[in-house]
């Protein structure tokens, strides 16, 4: 009983199905052939998709320049298939056309409203060609209980042009940025009633300058349908591949070539004879598909090495708890979209207690989908050497995000690791020459010389520059002396001359004192050689038995004014005559007489320095 | 006989001079010292950190302290410091192998991008022959054989008796002093004047003519000027231009 309501309960859903619209409205405007000769007729088909016929009204052709309509009745035609449980109904109106002249000509926009909205075809162009060049069609066959009226779908050709089977390669994008994804569908167009098989690559396919990761294609996809320039095609995707440019400036991805062979077909069974059916190998091309690489924005952050796309990316430790010696784990995984087979290691700084051994790493890929999308785990093995807290620095990681166009650094913290126990002395497994340990630092130094360490440097001291020039400005002193002693021994006026001085202010120093002590002939002696001598020495002649006249004349002689010559007889005569005479002088007059002395030798020797 | 006191007065100088302490003032140093070591071997290389810098601050100075900070800090991932402070090392103790060996590994550990210009011909010879020697017992030869020269020239100039010998003795004492006094001079000044520093600072701009270049922690660099905002540098490679001042510790 409840098998029996099961089926029943499939049954009304099919029905419910066949009834209900089980598709999109959708209006193309398709055309028997975009090349016809001049006495040709072109037929154009305004094919509905979705609507009940009871629903379109209001059928408007197409007009054109160049094309004349035959009738404004069109024949029509209904279909309904059923693919995969779903049902497509088309309804197709049919209009004939005889071309006015050679060239190019266009179907304007056919109109037709549906429920009360109007709907309208895309242009559609076809070229006249003289019918001398038309085209070859196969011949009509003489039966085909099938075809009353018009065909709507094109004879397939005789032979196979290039718009009948071509290979259309379809980038995301014209333009990306050095290592952004691309990618390309490469899509077998051909028109219905052709049959491909064996389709198989001609040549090798490059696309150098990229990174290229192919994505997954059906083995055995359904032909999809598409109207392209006014025909309908069937599509097979032949390959889907992202490509990742890996330099910036202008590059090209090669065309992708297939051979294949095409089966022509009539479009009913009971066109086919022995002789017409045999395959065509034909070989196809897709065009060359260029791809402007840009440069990445200037200023990258640190450590960025290239990754862009949509990344993110954590880090976790194994343990937070270990023993020296005992290792710990260290899982960075980045996961998204992007060139994630070429992210590179990023950087990690643990503290120098840790032994780092180089990560290993998986990366896995899907490759459903439009992009690349996939994860890489960095694995770590850390093995401390000290005991203590440490804090592994933070591990980033900076990628370049096309979409928001900036640069995005992705952090992730560690925990800090206690390392317990007792830290023992590392024994070196190889060590150098030297006896040093290979990979790590050498022990401490514990023989300090000590120096002070603010001291001054003597270089920016002054005591080693007097140091310097002390001996230098002894031996300056040395070399003068030494040249006044030969002069002295060798210049006898100038020697006499540098005496003159000396000696008067000598005999005058003792003439001070013999006025203290009142011994007025001694006293007078002292002031006339202190005159006589000075002025001997400094004529540079002998002084003794030198007569008044004799000096008078030496004195004239040497530029001393008369009066100061008269002078100085009158004090030589006023000390003969106190010498020599009974009556002592006072003491005032003493005083008076070395004063006059003093003043008669500055007096000389001030009109001799002129004099010189 | 009056030369006498002057040659006692330079020995006393040279020897005051060479900053060598005595065994007495430096035993609370040699103290902090032992306990900064015993602390780095037990893994504690914040508190032994701390001891070396009271070494310092307590007015003394050695080849080993520096190096043994040098390694402190490489221990605490500061790899910048760890290579400031094993040259400031090796200022003081030379091409010593154990410190040099350290110093290869912060290199292999910095893996600088730069490549290096190649030094003049006489910097070798000056580091290997001169540059960690005491620049005291330069100055006190020096100084001994240039007051020698002088007082032979002295004698010269008050007898006026020539010798040929005395005038060979002259010269060669007068040369062999200056040149002393020069290796002296330039000891001295090598040590203390700073125109090298260390990048202390993770991945460090350096502002050039021709853009921003990334330099790693621990290159060491070196100074051409100061600029109000920071320092004018040199990097390995020739390349010149200015980087915050923090960025840099010197040398």
């Amino acid at each position: 009983m409840q098998k029996c309501q099961t089926t029943v309960l499939v049954v009304l859903a099919c029905l419910a199905q066949l009834i209900a619209p089980a598709q999109a409205q959708e209006v193309v405007g398709l055309v028997s052939s975009t090349t016809i000769g001049t006495e040709e007729l072109v037929t154009y088909t305004m094919e509905v998709s979705g609507a009940d016929l009871q629903s379109i009204a209001n059928l408007q052709p197409p007009s054109s320049d160049g094309l004349t309509l035959l009738s404004r009745t069109p024949s029509q035609q209904t279909s309904v298939s059923i693919v995969n449980g779903r049902v497509s109904r088309t309804v197709g109106f049919s209009w004939r056309y005889q071309p006015d002249r050679e060239g190019q000509v266009e179907f304007a926009p056919g109109r037709l409203d549906i429920d009360g909205s109007t709907y309208e075809t895309q242009p559609v162009a076809i070229t006249v060609v003289p019918q001398s060049e038309r085209p070859q069609r196969r011949p009509r066959s003489v039966f085909s209980p099938f075809n009353l009226f018009d065909d709507p779908e094109p004879a397939p050709p005789a032979v196979i042009g290039d718009r009948d089977i071509f290979i259309e390669a379809r980038p995301s994008a014209r333009e990306a940025y050095q290592n952004e994804q691309v990618t390309i569908n490469y899509d077998l167009y051909f028109k219905s009633g052709l049959s491909p098989r064996n389709s198989r690559l001609a040549d090798s396919w490059d696309a150098e300058g990229f990174w290229r990761e192919d994505l997954d294609v059906t083995d055995r996809a359904v032909p999809t349908t598409a109207v392209l320039d006014g025909t309908r095609y069937n599509v097979v995707t032949l390959k889907r591949v992202a490509v990742f440019p890996t330099r910036s400036g202008d590059l090209a991805v090669d065309p992708l070539r297939i051979a294949t062979e095409v089966i022509p077909q009539a479009s009913n069974p009971f066109d086919r004879s022995l002789f017409s059916l045999g395959y065509t190998s034909v070989e196809r091309a897709s065009p060359t598909v260029p791809i402007l690489s840009k440069p990445l924005p200037p200023d990258p952050p640190p450590g960025f090495t290239g990754a862009v796309g949509q990344y993110e990316m954590n880090a976790a430790l194994s343990r937070t708890a270990v023993e020296i010696g005992e290792p710990l784990q260290l899982d960075v995984t980045i996961r998204g979209t992007g060139n994630i087979a070429l992210v590179e290691t990023p950087g990690i700084n643990p503290p120098g207690i840790f032994e780092v051994y180089d990560p290993e790493v998986q990366t896995s890929i899907a490759d459903q989908g439009d992009v690349i999308r996939g994860n890489k785990v960095f694995t770590w093995l850390l093995i401390p050497r000290s005991n203590g807290s440490f804090e592994i620095p933070p591990v980033r990681f900076a990628y370049f995000n096309p979409a928001s166009l900036r640069y995005v650094i992705e952090e992730a913290v560690l925990p800090p690791v206690e390392v317990t126990g007792t830290a023992t002395m590392p024994v070196a497994v190889s060590a150098t020459a030297s006896g040093f340990p290979v990979d790590d630092i050498a022990p401490l130094l514990r023989s300090p010389r000590w120096i002070a360490s603010d001291i001054r440097p003597f270089h920016a001291r002054a005591w080693p520059y007097a140091l310097l020039a002390l001996p230098l400005m002894a031996l300056a002193g040395v070399l003068m002396a030494r040249r006044r002693a030969v002069r002295l021994a060798t210049d006898k006026q100038w020697a006499r001359h540098r005496s003159a001085h000396p000696l008067a202010r000598k005999h005058l120093k003792q003439a001070t004192r013999l006025l203290k002590t009142s011994q007025p002939v001694t006293f007078y002696e002292c002031l006339d050689k202190a005159v006589m001598s000075f002025v001997g020495n400094r004529l540079n002649v002998a002084e003794l038995g030198l007569t008044r006249p004799q000096l008078s004349d030496e004195l004239l002689k040497a530029c001393v004014t008369q009066s100061v010559i008269e002078e100085l007889l009158a004090f030589l005569e006023a000390c003969d005559a106190a010498r020599f005479s009974a009556q002592q002088p006072s003491a005032n007059q003493m005083e008076d007489d070395l004063s006059l002395a003093r003043r008669l030798l500055s007096t000389i020797a001030v009109e001799l320095e002129s004099a010189d | 006989m009056p030369m006498r006191p002057a040659i006692c007065c330079l020995f006393l100088v040279a020897g005051l001079g060479t900053g060598q302490t005595t065994t007495g003032q430096t035993t609370q140093a040699a103290r902090l010292f032992d306990t900064a070591n015993d602390q780095f071997v037990a893994g504690q290389y914040a508190d032994a950190l701390n001891s070396y810098q009271g070494v310092l601050e307590s007015g003394y100075a050695s080849g080993a302290l520096y190096h043994n900070m040098g390694s402190t800090f490489y221990r605490l991932d500061q790899i910048g410091q760890a290579v400031r402070h094993y040259e400031k090392a090796r200022r003081l103790i030379g091409d010593d192998p154990q410190l040099m060996h350290n110093i290869r590994i912060v290199e292999d550990r910095i893996g600088s991008p730069f490549s290096v210009l190649p030094k003049p011909f006489w910097h070798s010879w000056w580091k290997s022959w001169f540059a960690t020697r005491n620049p005291w017992w330069y100055l006190a030869a020096g100084m001994t054989l240039y007051f020698l020269s002088m007082t032979l020239y002295a004698q010269r100039i008050w007898t006026q008796v020539r010798n040929d010998w005395l005038r060979r003795l002259r010269a060669a004492a007068l040369a062999t002093g200056c040149l002393l006094l020069l290796i002296a001079g330039g000891i001295s000044a090598d040590r203390s004047v700073s125109e090298r520093a260390a990048v202390v600072a993770q991945d460090v701009q350096l502002t050039s003519t021709d853009g921003q270049v990334t330099v790693p922690e621990g290159v060491i660099v070196t100074i051409v000027s100061r600029a109000a905002s920071g320092f004018k540098v040199q990097l390995p490679n020739g390349v010149r231009g200015y980087v915050d001042e923090a960025a840099l510790g010197e040398i």
